[in-house]
């Protein structure tokens, strides 16, 4: 075990684990408050799609994943806008297309569906020094945003209307909360995989959801829970030679379950 | 000068015209209260006011501030809306919600100063609510969330409040004590105040000027010239007879047929 943690290859994919399990539950926390899970459910599909795309037309698939993904939360954020919120059908025939897409491009790519399929259930083994890095830096960002703003998406995820007329300017706010998301479902993907990003979106959210008084305290909760699973996760996945994103998850729903039991 | 001025306003949703051509000004010393019929557009006008829904046509004058929509001058109004929904997990504790009525005065590296917070504690002992100070705010009931509302829309304090049915809901007792601490933000913060309600007489003490909202139709003004029995029984489209009992003047529908 030590021994294993000395190895660089083994150190990188760790902290792409932890870094992931930081900034899912984080940017997932906005949208359990504001029912909007769908959304990330909904884009880390459109995500795959992307990396499909970039294979079967030989670039690099972490940029094109981000190019779709990014440019279909923009077009969402246009739509929620447009129609007081209702972007969910845009986003169920979005979904639909693009893994439509994702499955004709997977087929067609067919020397790297190897490749591929690493994005869908995650190879942290993989990851490269660059992946790290861009993973911290968006989180780094994105935390800085929260707590700079951490007033005003409070105001916001509690009332928009009461936002509105407290002069936040709320749609700029969930446009970047859009491009975020995209962002946080993207760099994740390789470390802990496609099929499992939303998971690490909804549960150490809802984890924390049950023990949070306050807002502050249920954003730094999922964080925190995110981080344990992550970790816990990781080692566990290591011993039982088993997928970590998988790994992750199933930890993140024993404590779930552990959660529901224990009284608020 | 007038901290409110809205001249020939029409505004709705999407090309549906709700009111129109609706003038009226707000003073320091006034008290509005505004009253008409369920959907004849209320609760648009306060969205106008804020900001939150832009004129179609006309202009608008709210504390200095020219330009339809949201404006920083305008975030100085202390507002009550008349409903909204909360999923009933929400982490907030009543005390965390009265809180945000002040952080539009906050810059984000600022931290809540001591005043705010014993804003916070006199205005929840105003609503009579400071025994539920720690109490999820979700869990509630819809009366005292609004009661914690308007301890909310105190904070500040506001340069003009605005309430949407500020005792809907409200038990019988609350709804006098929500009512006092009305009149005392009126008089002691010396800030215009309107309220929109449906039951008027209340305020017919204090109120100076009223907006009487019907379908289609309004008159706005000084409430001795607007509060007038041909007036009301129009909107209302039945008889109503303004009364006066010991000095005091109250509404009164005799006849509940609409015709
Ligand atoms: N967001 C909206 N989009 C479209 N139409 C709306 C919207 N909100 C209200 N309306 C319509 O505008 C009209 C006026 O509604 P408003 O809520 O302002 O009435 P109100 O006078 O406040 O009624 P109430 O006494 O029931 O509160 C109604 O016909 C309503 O259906
Ligand atoms: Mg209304």
């Amino acid at each position: 075990m030590a021994e294993l943690f000395g190895l660089p290859v083994i150190q990188r994919a760790f902290i792409a684990v932890l870094l992931a399990g930081a900034f899912l539950p984080l940017a997932g926390t906005f949208t359990i408050l504001t029912e909007t899970s769908f959304l990330s459910a909904g884009l880390a599909h459109i995500a795959f799609a992307g990396v499909a795309i970039g294979y079967a037309f030989k670039t690099n698939p972490l940029i094109s994943a981000l190019a779709v993904t990014v440019v279909s939360a923009y077009f969402l954020w246009m739509v929620s806008e447009r129609t007081h919120g209702k972007y969910e059908q845009t986003l169920s025939i979005l979904f639909s297309f693009f893994m439509a897409l994702g499955i004709i491009f997977f087929g067609l790519s067919k020397s790297y569906t190897a490749d591929a399929i690493s994005y869908l259930f995650g190879s942290p083994l993989a990851s490269t020094g660059a992946d790290v890095m861009l993973l911290f830096g968006a989180l780094v960002a994105y935390s800085i945003f929260v707590v700079i703003y951490r007033r005003e998406l409070f105001h916001m995820v509690f009332s928009s209307e009461l936002a509105l007329a407290a002069g936040i300017n709320v749609s700029v706010f969930r446009l970047l909360f859009f491009l975020f998301t995209a962002l946080s479902v993207v760099l994740s993907m390789k470390a802990v995989g496609a099929l499992v990003v939303f998971g690490l979106m909804v549960i150490p959210p809802s984890v924390s959801q049950r023990f949070s008084k306050h807002f502050n305290q249920m954003v730094l909760g999922s964080v925190f829970v995110g981080i344990f699973s992550a970790l816990t996760g990781f080692i566990i996945s290591l011993f039982l030679d088993i997928p970590v994103g998988a790994s992750v998850v199933v930890v993140a729903t024993i404590l779930y379950f552990i959660s529901v039991t224990v009284r608020k | 000068m007038s901290e409110i001025v809205f001249d020939k306003v029409s505004a709705g949703y999407d090309r549906k015209i709700v009111f129109e051509n609706l003038s009226f000004t707000l003073e320091k010393h006034d008290f509005m209260v505004i009253f008409g019929p369920n959907g004849v557009g209320k609760t648009t006008l306060a969205k106008t006011i804020l900001g939150i829904i832009s004129p179609i046509s006309g202009s608008t004058y709210v504390l200095g501030c020219t330009l339809h929509g949201v404006c920083p001058h305008k975030k100085m109004i202390g507002y009550v809306p008349q409903v909204y929904n909360l999923d009933p997990d929400f982490p907030a504790t009543l005390f965390d919600i009265v809180l945000t009525g002040c952080y539009p005065l906050l810059k984000p590296t600022e931290k809540v100063h001591q005043i705010y917070i014993e804003q916070a504690y006199r205005n929840l002992k105003t609503v009579g609510l400071i025994e539920f100070k720690d109490v999820p705010f979700s869990k509630l009931s819809s009366g005292q969330q609004k009661r914690g509302l308007l301890a909310r829309a105190l904070m500040g304090p506001p340069k003009i409040l605005l309430l949407d049915e500020p005792t809907a809901g409200v038990d019988l007792v609350s709804e006098v004590q929500v009512n006092l601490a009305i009149e005392t933000a009126f008089r002691d913060f010396n800030i215009p105040v309107i309220a929109i309600t449906h039951d008027i007489n209340p305020y017919l003490s204090i109120a100076t000027k009223v907006i009487i909202m019907g379908y289609g139709k309004h008159y706005a003004g000084r409430i001795d010239e607007i509060l007038r029995e041909e007036i009301l029984s129009e909107i209302y489209r039945t008889k109503v007879d303004v009364l006066e009992k010991e000095g005091k003047r109250y509404i009164n529908i005799r006849d509940a047929h609409y015709g």
